[in-house]
């Protein structure tokens, strides 16, 4: 500094997202009867999906997914957990609408979305071997920063932001915000993936 | 349930507003004498209120005779800023100043071509009204309702306008302010750019 005056600038972080993290290994005992169920579970098209793996998503809205409710202990833990996802981001309650399955293999990656219609979204880590990366989100103020030369090191002006979790991880996100799997390095990386809305807009059928 | 299971909480891109208090600068007296001589005008984003800013000049304020040594300390301010959010160095571009009294507002606005701006109050009366700033991320949240306003899902932020303080925050950021209910509040705001 070349004048010194100042000292102990006040720096404010505004407008962050929350992305919440649980970690549900030891609340749950039945990982590995769930993979070996998905394994041998129903497939559909891979859409963003890319590379060796298989998943239970569906784009039509009348034929969605509802994974999670063969496994009512597992979505009632999971409920809790959006619950209090709710509590500390003081919005409304909500309720878990579809789910679906992915397992994804060595070299393979999900194309960068984002999940509409939708509030919260969650991905829980059935399994998660080393190499299998969590989720990487994508920074929402990149639009604004035209006249920025980018620093990605610098946590508010990079491109993205990696998760990385370990089996039993609940990773809990806004829908809107976008975000991807980067390419993987294992095999039998294994989530479950739900979306949720405000019980007004639950599906009629999934009461 | 509330703490029922371990879990963690990440505050990922935020948007960084730096604020720097230069009340016991040794030339503010000075700098005020350039600030009370200082002309203002009608100009369309100020509602009843006035500025030097006048699109068909260049706009250098902090250019005035007596203020080399408070612009080299706005400019310490903007390297400062640079360092903590992993900018290359910027150089203080074009400044004018705003004068608000009771009534008067500035209306929604950004700083198009700028990198970081600045907005410093020589002079501000208890109570002035806060600089707003509006969340980059509301167009996103289409489809949340919220229980109750926080930090963590407002829709707008405001720092308060207290004399002698300088807030830097990106150029980007929409800001404006509700109408002011002091007689003085008055604004040295600049613009800066790469310095290569």
């Amino acid at each position: 500094m070349a004048t010194g005056i100042f000292t102990g600038a006040k720096v404010k972080g505004l407008f962050p997202t929350n992305i919440m993290k649980f970690k549900l290994f030891d609340h749950y005992d039945h990982w590995d009867t769930i993979m070996n169920l998905l394994l041998d579970a129903e497939q559909t098209e891979k859409s963003i999906l890319e590379g060796p793996g298989q998943t239970s998503f569906i784009e039509d809205w009348d034929k969605r997914s509802f994974v999670l409710d063969q496994f009512p202990d597992l979505k009632s833990l999971i409920l809790s957990c959006c619950t209090n996802f709710c509590f500390v981001n003081s919005i409304e309650n909500v309720i878990i609408d579809d789910s679906w399955y992915s397992i994804m293999h060595k070299g393979s990656k999900v194309q960068r979305h984002r999940h509409e219609n939708s509030v919260w979204s969650g991905t829980l880590y059935i399994n998660a071997p080393e190499g299998s990366h969590g989720l990487a989100f994508a920074n929402p103020t990149i639009p604004h920063r035209m006249m920025e030369r980018q620093n990605a090191t610098n946590p508010s002006t990079t491109y993205a932001h990696l998760e990385e979790v370990e089996t039993g991880d609940l990773l809990l996100y806004p829908s809107w915000m976008e975000h991807f799997v980067p390419t993987i390095d294992c095999d039998n990386r294994t989530t479950i993936n739900f979306n949720t809305a405000y019980p007004v807009y639950q599906r009629q059928d999934n009461a | 349930m509330r703490e029922q299971y371990p879990r963690s909480i990440d505050q990922i891109f935020p948007t960084t507003v730096m604020r720097y208090d230069l009340n016991k600068h040794p030339h503010y007296n000075r700098m005020l004498d350039v600030v009370n001589k200082t002309k203002t005008d009608w100009h369309a984003i100020m509602k009843d209120a006035e500025s030097t800013y006048d699109e068909s000049t260049g706009n250098r304020w902090l250019d005035k005779l007596g203020l080399a040594e408070f612009k080299e300390t706005l400019q310490d301010c903007v390297q400062d800023y640079c360092l903590t959010y992993g900018l290359p160095e910027l150089s203080i571009g074009n400044s004018w100043m705003n004068r608000v009294g009771v009534g008067g507002a500035v209306k929604s606005h950004r700083h198009e071509v700028s990198v970081l701006s600045g907005a410093f109050y020589p002079i501000a009366d208890k109570g002035s009204t806060p600089l707003i700033f509006k969340s980059p991320l509301q167009v996103y949240k289409m489809f949340e309702y919220t229980a109750q306003e926080t930090f963590y899902n407002a829709a707008m932020m405001e720092t308060p306008c207290e004399q002698g303080s300088l807030i830097l925050f990106p150029s980007w950021l929409e800001h404006y302010t509700e109408d002011n209910t002091t007689n003085n509040r008055v604004t040295i705001s600049f613009n800066t750019n790469y310095r290569k």
